[in-house]
């Protein structure tokens, strides 16, 4: 049986998902589950086009961590192809290339993606924190335009090998992270289905993320007294809060019952994660990482 | 009484443009700010470049369409059915096909030489660049803008600029897209000048052809011919944008969210604004949770104080409950306090409270719009 924690023994992981949906957390946590398993993990970041620092820095015990610049990938890449110094230095110094590396369609995003692809034998997991939906997919498209865009050649070859790589299920996971809202929900049912056409054999995970479970003494407390407070009282923030957070549940699990039916073509179950109250970044990912082994054990 | 800032917002300008990074609600609050100055008897029109499609459904938006398409009487009777005043102005939507709009800048560009246009468009780097190249998007909507300006039929225009990774991508759009048009380089293809520039070129080219595979610089010299001829006519359009754009009664506002708030990103934009010439008119903060739930001043909350705002014999459950919304909290704090730091004198800083339900009628719209003032 397919378990929702699955992805998390893949090679490459690619984290997608709208904005604001904590998928750095997510990827925060699953990189460091990872790591104190003893696995050699690297956590990648791939923020924009540019502006990264590009530098591989150990930020825990089996953790390294890199945020990735597409103009040092290419430089990577160039040298890689080359090999030799006075070949590489006068292509790479050449108007010609800086004009193609800025200004081909696709060359970033390709280079970005390669070096990924590149790494993924230095480590047992790859946690890839990609860009926003929409930049994410064009991204993800490149190796495949580029297998068909290039007749033949080293740039083809490698472009058909991604292509394979990513296509294969037991190496790669594409994990669409969304919270269970409306939008993020349509959002991750398009990308779903828009990664569905491009690799059929390999349909993506899902997680929701930051989902809300109210105490039970805190329903009864709004059962008994939420339809009888004093004026004073319905103006108070707690009592809002509590509304507020009651009315949040209610809403995500109506839309997690309809993902029964809209989620079935994807074939993979979901994971779901509980929102986690820690104010730091780190111990929410750390307690989210635990939740995370437990759905895995 | 004086005037809210986004009345005088509305009534001050002829373009509004918002910016923002993905998922922060910018195509909600473009609609809603539409809607407002519809309320306020303007005729408005919002340009939104590929919302998500429930928005779409609920602005009256079926499909896409390169005309505005009118949604007053939708607005009419939504504001009747939650008592409200009478509409007085207009409201319109344009959602443009990117593709099609990209596709008749070329033809455009290309004027009488339908054969130029031609070898442009079925040229296959030019289907993946109009497809996956970022500044595209951008500087479509800018052309679609523009076209929508002069044709002089609305008091207002309200753009909603493109979902990209990054908010200044808006505004480097014209640049980046200008990169692909830059005669010297494209020059070298053609007819490199010196003898060192050609044998660079050739070297440089071998190498391509070498990782590329035959054919694809043959592709690769056509598509930057094909981009050498019309770079004229490119360069007229990208002067006729940007005098646009730096028009007098043109702002530049930033949607973002507590949640989604980027430090970077925004001063980024910010600071990439007044160089260009352009004017910044504030930001406007979406999803805020400390209004939704009657907090006024998130930098000071006060739990002990809360705690008494309620029958004693509750406030330790209640607390508790409180805490599950400490994280959401924190981030509207920092992002508060950041916002506001780097807000220059004249500029504002509005606030639009989470919403009971996810924004996707024409009725919740409708109480978006209520709510900025």
């Amino acid at each position: 049986m397919t378990h929702n924690a699955d992805w998390l023994s893949k090679n490459i992981i690619l984290l997608m998902g709208k904005g604001g949906v904590g998928k750095t957390t997510v990827a925060q946590a699953a990189a460091r589950l990872l790591a104190s398993q003893g696995k050699r993990t690297l956590l990648c970041e791939v923020l924009s086009v540019s502006g990264g620092k590009h530098k591989l820095e150990q930020i825990a015990p089996n953790l390294m961590h890199i945020a990735l610049r597409s103009d040092e990938c290419f430089r990577e890449y160039i040298i890689l192809k080359l090999k030799l110094k006075a070949l590489y230095t006068a292509f790479l110094g050449s108007k010609i290339t800086q004009y193609l590396e800025r200004a081909a369609p696709g060359v970033r995003e390709m280079v970005l993606l390669g070096k990924i692809w590149f790494e993924r034998k230095n480590f047992d997991h790859i946690i890839v924190d990609m860009p926003s939906t929409g930049y994410a997919l064009s991204m993800i498209h490149t190796p495949f335009n580029f297998a068909n865009l290039f007749p033949g050649g080293p740039i083809y070859n490698d472009s058909q090998e991604m292509v394979k790589t990513f296509s294969n299920p037991n190496e790669t996971a594409f994990v669409i992270v969304s919270l269970a809202e409306e939008m993020p929900i349509q959002e991750s049912l398009e990308m779903a289905e828009n990664l569905k056409q491009l690799v059929p054999q390999n349909p993506a995970w899902l997680v929701l993320n930051r989902l809300i479970h109210v105490s039970t003494e805190s329903k009864e407390l709004y059962q008994k007294k939420g339809s009888r407070l004093s004026d004073k009282e319905k103006l108070s923030p707690l009592w809002l809060a509590l509304a507020y957070l009651i009315n949040r549940e209610v809403q995500q699990s109506t839309f997690i019952a309809d993902l029964q039916t809209s989620w079935a073509p994807y074939l993979k179950p979901w994971m779901e994660i509980n929102e986690a109250s820690e104010k730091n970044d780190i111990e929410r990912a750390q307690v989210i990482a635990n939740s995370m082994e437990g759905a895995n054990g | 009484m004086a005037k809210s800032d986004i009345v005088s917002l509305i009534e001050s300008n002829r373009i509004i443009i918002c910016c923002g990074s993905g998922g922060v609600g910018k195509t909600t609050i473009s609609a809603a700010l539409a809607i407002k100055a519809a309320c306020l008897g303007k005729r408005a029109v919002v340009i939104t470049i590929d919302p998500a499609k429930r928005l779409a459904t609920s602005l009256g938006l079926e499909a896409l369409s390169s005309t505005p398409t009118d949604l007053s009487e939708r607005l009419a009777s939504a504001l009747k059915a939650n008592n409200l005043p009478a509409l007085r102005g207009k409201l319109f939507a344009v959602m443009p096909d990117t593709a099609q709009t990209f596709e008749k800048f070329v033809r455009s560009m290309a004027g009488k030489d339908e054969a130029l246009a031609h070898r442009v468009l079925k040229n296959s780097i030019y289907k993946i660049f109009a497809k996956e190249f970022s500044g595209a998007n951008e500087y479509m909507a800018m052309e679609k803008l523009h076209q929508i300006a002069t044709e002089e039929a609305f008091d207002l225009i309200v753009l909603d600029t493109p979902p990209s990774a990054n908010t200044s991508a808006f505004l480097e759009a014209p640049d980046t897209l200008a990169v692909f048009f830059d005669d010297r380089i494209i020059k070298w293809f053609i007819k490199p000048g010196s003898k060192l520039v050609a044998a660079g070129l050739k070297m440089a080219l071998e190498i391509l052809e070498k990782l590329t595979g035959h054919g694809f610089i043959s592709e690769l010299i056509e598509f930057a011919t094909a981009l050498f001829e019309l770079r004229t006519q490119f360069m007229i359009n990208l002067k006729t944008v940007s005098d646009l754009l730096h028009q007098k009664e043109v702002s530049f506002l930033m949607v973002t969210s507590p949640e989604r708030l980027s430090k970077n990103d925004t001063l980024e934009f910010v600071s990439n604004l007044s160089p260009r010439g352009l004017r910044f008119w504030g930001f406007i903060i979406n999803r805020v949770l400390s209004r939704r739930i009657g907090i006024e001043n998130v930098e000071k909350i006060d739990l002990t104080a809360l705690g008494k705002t309620v029958d004693a014999a509750d406030a330790s459950i209640l607390l508790k409950n409180f805490g599950l919304l400490h994280p959401a909290l924190e981030h509207e704090k920092d992002a508060t306090r950041y916002l506001r730091s780097i807000s220059r004198k004249n500029s504002s800083v509005i606030f639009v409270p989470e919403q009971q339900q996810d924004v996707h009628s024409i009725d919740s719209l409708l109480n978006v719009s209520q709510g900025l003032s």
